[in-house]
């Protein structure tokens, strides 16, 4: 892992991995929306999506057209192990720094 | 990802979002992700419907999408680039797997582009003639104008005219006259014969001829001093520095000496004017340059005049005001009062055309380009197509595999096509940088085709360069996208199956085979006959002898030297001392420049062109003239010293057609011209066979001659020469002394033509070798559709010779076809061609066929080394079970 996970990228990921069997680009913004309180916009979930998926962070297959989709297919995404890793790896990096570091006295 | 093309809405229950917000995200994605962001959007959308209603619903679409723009933007960018990074990596891996066709399949491309490079480079040059002088768009030459119409006549302008502009008209900023002069120079042992220029000082305001050595303001002031071209100093000085040394030059008839006042930079190979060094003007044409009325002999100065104008001013109306200074002036000379302007920066194009000039170098004509362009883009044609060709032929073979398995697992057909094209390019960028390989290789040989000294600067194509790439890359996608589109179309499991046709059997590659068999026949019909017309001008009579005749150059000799007058004949005496040596004669004027006259006929207003040389008695055996009536000059008869003509045919057909022989010519153009003919020569080429032979008289020696023919015999030519040298040296010892022989004078007039035919004849082959490699990729690929067929044929009892004649016969057929359409193209165009020249080769009409039969030969020969190859194929292998 030769670059550290974006804020964003680490987001998505732990959504795919909450979401389990049902991670699909809407379903994923729900999450997000609904856990950070933020706006988010669909458009800004496709491209770090599949920057994951090309890093081998993230696969997807195809699932089944839905009529409320327009008869147009989801893409589910699951994460990899190498996911797994990096997501381990952001998770150990923000400790370390948070290490030492007392709540109180930055509020 | 097919499901909405196949029903376009299989759920007419649900809501659809707003169409237009539907098309823009479609646009905006990038076409991976397309069919289920698309779906994501629409079930969002679905969603805020259901719960807050179509208004609501439709808002947060719009929004979204406008939101989302700059996010897409980015990932449509980020795509693209490692698109084209796995592109080029297909695109590599292709070329090694194959590199043997690579480099028929890119070297042929590059051929052809190269062929375009050297086009454009030959085109540019024509065009940037001229172009270092800072003002060329504002430099004319002023003309003087007799006759009207068709019959209208240019002169040169009379001496005091440049001058006199410069000071009555605010337009003209500056004014000077031109003069061209032979000069001999002398400098200690040695003597060379140079190309002199006389100026005025203000020539180096006009025209940038910057000078290495000396100030261009004051150089030509002095009546005496000289302005060498670089050459021609270190000729003369050698290493040490010219400049305020003397030098003896012998301009005309007067030697005097110089003194050298500057030293001109090297004239660029693209300037129409040239010259080896420069003198004032007065040294070229006499002290009576500057006055209005005639000169000493009573004919008056006339010099080249050139004029700066001032920024936006109209030439030709400015022209139009001349006569109303000059008319005052000239009227003593009685010189009518037409003047008018030709633009400098057009010489080159051919705008003046003078076939008297001394002054300009020769051109090459407006003709070329465009014969020069058309064979460029026939070439870039036949290469293109053929890059296409062999393209398709290889993807037939190799690729199937492979687009069908993209194909199964999911490949858009865009995609492809898109990596099909982006091949292409890539290829087709490959093969420019290979094209400007070829072409800066091929240049030098190049450049001594079309004599010129082209060179290739990238730095310097500029723009150009752009489009040559643009040019590139669009050819080479254009080809790639052909097999693309193919192979594309076709369903993976035909692929699989090795089913797979390139465009309907017959349809596209019939087109490319028409084509480029269409432009081989042209081609070598075009060739052929300007061949034959090279061939018809060398070797066609010129109605006077050729062979083994030297021709010496005299124009060194001074007449006015009390020696002179005895300087021929004593040669002459001296020359026919030697067996080997038949005759010697002089002549006033070369063969190929004979002098003219411009003479006014009764009452008709322009004046005639008669073309006229001195000569002496041995004139008419030493050239071999045919008599056609009366009699050639007699030594016994003293009146044919002075006013006894002999003339050619045209002359007696247009002035005495009905009794030519003692026809007195005062009749016919007046008291001031008492003539009298007393015989008739058939018709020879005094010009060359480029114009049509113009009436012409010849008169005894009134004047010292300037060239001697010298008429040799017997065996050995070296050895008559080395005779001919001794004497010449000992007759005249100061003399250089210079020969050509006839014959080869004679041959280089048509060297042009001769250049001409080679490359027309080298491109023609090249067309023709490119479209049998064509043929080549169209056999395997026909082979290959047709496996089964032959398979089956041969279980049937066919022959190897029935199967392979079933594939030849297509493209026979093809090569006829190709040869009808090229037949009547090519017809035009070489009679476009012949039609310039007024002594030309009729086209024989086996040539056609013949041509298209030479090709089909050729053809069969090629796709027989792989037609046989199948039709001896065991059937067993092609027609195994699938």
């Amino acid at each position: 892992m030769d670059r550290m996970l974006t804020r964003a990228e680490e987001y998505l990921l732990l959504a795919v991995i909450k979401l389990k069997e049902n991670a699909y680009p809407v379903s994923i913004f729900d999450e997000i929306g609904k856990t950070t309180g933020a706006s988010w916009t669909m458009g800004a979930i496709y491209f770090p999506l599949q920057r994951l998926e090309e890093k081998g962070l993230l696969t997807s297959l195809l699932g089944d057209p839905t009529p409320e989709r327009g008869g147009k297919s989801r893409r589910f995404y699951r994460i990899t192990e190498a996911g797994l890793e990096a997501l381990t790896a952001a998770r150990r990096a923000q400790e370390g720094m948070w290490r030492g570091i007392e709540w109180a006295r930055i509020k | 990802m097919g499901a909405d093309q196949m029903n376009p809405n299989p759920h007419p229950g649900a809501p659809r979002p707003p169409l237009v917000g539907r098309w823009l995200l479609s646009r905006l994605l990038p076409s991976r992700l397309r069919p289920t962001a698309v779906g994501d959007f629409a079930e969002l959308y679905h969603r805020i419907f259901l719960k807050d209603g179509r208004v609501k619903a439709a808002l947060w679409y719009w929004r979204e999408v406008i939101r989302s723009v700059p996010d897409f933007f980015r990932a449509a960018v980020y795509w693209r680039i490692t698109m084209i990074g796995n592109y080029l990596k297909m695109a590599f891996r292709l070329m090694r797997k194959r590199p043997e066709f690579t480099l028929v399949n890119i070297g042929g491309l590059a051929i052809g582009l190269a062929g375009c490079i050297l086009a454009f480079l030959f085109i540019q040059d024509e065009y940037s003639f001229d172009r270092f002088h800072d003002h060329v768009e504002r430099i004319y030459e002023v003309r003087s104008e007799i006759g009207t119409g068709n019959d209208a006549i240019t002169l040169e302008t009379r001496g005091p005219v440049g001058p006199a502009l410069a000071t009555d008209f605010p337009e003209v900023e500056a004014s000077a006259r031109l003069a061209g002069a032979d000069v001999i120079i002398r400098a200690g042992e040695k003597i060379f014969l140079r190309k002199g220029l006389g100026v005025d000082p203000s020539f180096f305001s006009i025209f940038n001829f910057p000078l290495v050595l000396g100030d261009p303001a004051s150089a030509l002031s002095d009546p005496y001093s000289v302005v060498l071209g670089r050459e021609t100093a270190r000729l003369c000085f050698g290493a040490s520095d010219p400049v305020g040394r003397t030098i003896s030059l012998k301009v005309g008839d007067r030697t005097a000496d110089y003194r050298v006042t500057g030293i001109a930079e090297k004239i660029p190979d693209r300037s129409s004017l040239d010259f080896d060094l420069l003198l004032p003007l007065v040294r070229v044409k006499g002290p009576f340059v500057d006055q209005w009325v005639a000169g000493p002999d009573g004919s008056p100065v006339e010099t080249y005049c050139f004029v700066r104008l001032r920024e936006g001013a109209d030439a030709n109306a400015l022209a139009a005001r001349f006569p109303a200074t000059l008319d005052k002036r000239i009227s003593t000379g009685g010189k009518p009062g037409r003047h008018f302007v030709v633009p400098f920066a057009a010489y080159h194009r051919g705008a003046r055309d003078y076939p008297f000039s001394t002054i300009l170098k020769s051109r090459g004509s407006p003709q070329t380009s465009v014969l020069l362009t058309s064979i460029a883009f026939l070439i870039l044609l036949v290469a293109g197509l053929n890059f296409m060709n062999l393209s398709a032929g290889a993807a037939a073979s190799d690729r199937v595999k492979e687009i069908g398995l993209r194909k199964v697992f999911g490949a858009d057909r865009n995609d492809l096509l898109r990596q099909f094209r982006f091949e292409g390019a890539f290829a087709g960028l490959a093969a420019l940088a290979g094209g400007f390989g070829l072409a800066s290789l091929v240049l030098p040989a190049f450049n001594r085709f079309v004599g010129k000294g082209l060179r290739l600067d990238f730095l310097k194509i500029g723009w150009p360069l752009a489009a040559l790439i643009l040019l590139a890359v669009l050819v080479g996608a254009a080809a790639g996208s052909y097999p693309g589109w193919a192979l594309t179309r076709s369903r993976p499991a035909d692929l699989f199956r090795g089913r797979f046709f390139l465009g309907r059997p017959g349809g596209f590659n019939r087109a490319f085979a028409l084509i480029q068999f269409g432009i081989s026949i042209f081609l070598l019909i075009t060739a052929f006959f300007l061949y034959r017309q090279h061939r018809f001008l060398v070797t066609a009579d010129p109605g006077y002898d050729t062979d083994r005749i030297a021709v010496l150059d005299l124009r060194q000799a001074s007449p006015a030297s009390p020696e002179f007058s005895r300087f021929l004949p004593d040669l002459k005496s001296r020359l026919m001392r030697h067996p080997e040596i038949r005759g010697v004669s002089g002549s006033g004027s070369a063969l190929n420049s004979w002098s003219a006259w411009f003479l006014k006929r009764g009452s008709s207003p322009a004046p005639e062109l008669i073309r006229f040389n001195n000569v002496d008695l041995d004139y008419f055996n030493v050239l071999g003239l045919r008599l056609r009536q009366g009699r050639w000059f007699s030594p016994e008869i003293a009146s044919d010293a002075s006013g006894a003509v002999v003339v050619n045919e045209a002359f007696a057909r247009l002035y005495a057609p009905s009794q030519p022989i003692g026809k007195n010519l005062a009749e016919v153009f007046g008291r001031k011209f008492p003539y009298r003919i007393i015989g008739v020569v058939g018709d020879f080429h005094f010009d060359s066979m480029h114009t049509a032979i113009q009436p012409a008289m010849m008169i005894l020696g009134e004047e010292p001659p300037q060239w001697a023919y010298v008429r040799l015999g017997g065996e050995g030519i070296g050895r008559a020469m080395a005779a001919v040298e001794k004497e010449f040296k000992a007759a005249a010892p100061d003399l250089p002394f210079l020969y050509s022989f006839l014959d080869e004078d004679t041959a280089r007039l048509y060297e042009k033509e001769a250049r001409w035919s080679l490359m027309v004849g080298l491109v023609s082959l090249f067309a023709v070798l490119i479209a049998c490699s064509g043929v080549f990729g169209l056999a395997i690929q026909i082979t290959a559709r047709k496996k089964k067929e032959i398979g089956v044929r041969k279980v049937m009892g066919a022959s190897v010779r029935q199967i392979a004649g079933l594939i030849n016969g297509e493209f026979l057929k093809t090569a006829a076809a190709a040869g009808l359409l090229a037949w009547p193209v090519s017809f035009l165009a070489v009679k476009k061609i012949l039609a310039g020249y007024p002594y030309r080769i009729s086209p024989a009409i086996w040539v056609f066929p013949a041509s298209t039969a030479a090709l089909m030969i050729l053809v069969l020969l090629t796709i027989n080394l792989h037609t046989l190859k199948a039709a001896r194929t065991d059937p067993a292998e092609t027609l195994r079970s699938e």
